[in-house]
């Protein structure tokens, strides 16, 4: 997968997020966005996303790609399980549980495996955002400051896990950190 | 303040304001004008032993729990749809401000003239509780986390799962505090129509026929059934739709 973006804006109320932003990426890498905050990485990732329109300028090689994302916020339905809220974006198929479940263990203790997401800590609501994101079929994986609420011990079990999964797919991380990009083996970018 | 002592207090509540209605009704002293708690009961314990107190209730719990279940049914399927397509809800909402703003005992005389006194409980509890449900139901819908709906939007969710994982959890709280509302409405309008209408029968009949012999007795002892059916009737309905909420399988499981 090749997506390449060209001179592209969006403005808030007269204000420009995005100012003529041009990006080429390729499958295969993980790219590490970044940019100091209100530099325009989530809506850059919402455009992206289709949740935003841009105001002017191209996005070429989305057309049919799956895109999956880890938003800035965890999104997670709190009534439900983390195994729960994982199976529910997983394409129907017989053993999702079993699939979620093995996928959750890796980074979660496994009795807050059926516990209510609500009841979960910031740091573990974060792990399985990150985990939905990585148990769908995907071409490209948009993370927005994925690591968040995580301690550098999880943090580099998560970095393992992310990139054991994106593995030959196009990921797109935003982050403040620098050391970051290098325990992804990430390229850097600047918005 | 543990569970028995509060048990105990309200308890005491009662107690207290039961010994007061028996001193009003003792100074009073006459069975017209107001009667005593104990003879309320005897009245009742009367009325138990007939199988008539039985085929009265069976008639008016069925016909008002029929208008309810029905409306409760319709407003969420016309809320559901108005949500969806917003045209159902512009067409709808004329109707809805009609249903709300009429005195029920307009519709009562309307339902008499159009269906007979068999059905008005029926008629009546629809037309009571489906614009409650109606309005709970797209307030619920609308409640739906924002961030969620985009959130299955990039994972391609079916509008099953949708419905399943974010919608249900949003709309149960609206459906239930609805249920509240509703239910005790029903109760209320059924019986006064059938006051009304006077089906043979019914609760209402017994009310009416209470009246004409001037047994305040009667009175108060079917008044007592119509507030535990009520109660009865919410309890349960209240209870099932608890099953329905998301989590109940947890909570169960953190209790056992």
């Amino acid at each position: 997968m090749e997506l390449v973006i060209r001179k592209l804006c969006k403005s808030f109320g007269g204000h420009f997020v995005l100012d003529q932003v041009n990006l080429h990426l390729v499958s295969g890498n993980i790219y590490c966005l970044m940019g100091p905050s209100g530099s325009g990485k989530t809506t850059l990732f919402h455009i992206l996303l289709g949740l935003v329109s841009a105001d002017s300028g191209e996005v070429n090689g989305l057309n049919g790609e799956r895109i999956s994302a880890v938003f800035q916020e965890n999104r997670l339905c709190e009534a439900f399980t983390p195994v729960e809220n994982v199976t529910m974006v997983m394409p129907s198929s017989g053993n999702n549980k079993r699939k979620a479940r093995e996928a959750l263990k890796r980074l979660l203790p496994d009795e807050s495996l059926d516990r209510p997401a609500v009841t979960l800590s910031g740091g573990m609501k974060r792990r399985v955002a990150i985990i939905r994101a990585l148990m769908v079929p995907f071409d490209m994986v948009i993370m927005d400051e994925p690591f968040t609420g995580l301690d550098e011990e999880t943090k580099q079990q998560v970095i393992t896990y992310i990139k054991e999964q994106s593995a030959g797919r196009l990921v797109l991380i935003s982050t403040h950190q620098e050391e970051d990009v290098q325990l992804l083996n990430g390229i850097k970018i600047h918005l | 303040m543990n569970a028995g002592v509060l048990r105990f207090k309200k308890a005491g509540i009662i107690l207290f304001w039961l010994l007061i209605w028996q001193a009003a009704s003792t100074a009073v002293h006459n069975s017209i004008i107001l009667v005593g708690p104990l003879d309320v009961i005897l009245a009742l314990l009367n009325q138990i032993r007939l199988a008539d107190f039985w085929k009265t209730i069976g008639f008016s719990f069925g016909k008002i729990s029929l208008g309810f279940l029905s409306a409760f049914a319709a407003g969420i399927l016309a809320g559901g749809a108005a949500c969806r397509y917003p045209i159902i809800g512009d067409f709808l909402s004329p109707l809805m401000a009609l249903m709300k703003s009429v005195p029920v005992a307009s519709f009562v005389i309307l339902a008499l003239i159009w269906a007979g006194s068999e059905n008005l409980s029926v008629i009546i509890g629809f037309l009571v509780v489906f614009p409650i449900i109606y309005i709970q139901t797209i307030a619920g819908i609308k409640s739906t986390d924002r961030q969620l709906l985009e959130m299955a939007d990039v994972f391609k969710m079916s509008e099953a799962k949708r419905f399943f994982y974010l919608y249900r959890p949003a709309l149960l709280p609206y459906l239930a505090s609805g249920c509240r509302v509703a239910l005790g409405m029903s109760w209320k309008s059924g019986i006064a129509a059938e006051v009304i209408g006077v089906p043979l029968h019914s609760i209402g009949e017994k009310l009416y026929l209470s009246k004409i012999y001037l047994n305040t007795a009667d009175l108060f002892a079917w008044t007592l059934v119509i507030i535990l059916l009520s109660a009865l009737l919410e309890s349960f309905f209240l209870w099932l739709l608890s099953l329905a909420s998301p989590g109940i399988r947890q909570k169960k499981k953190e209790v056992g």
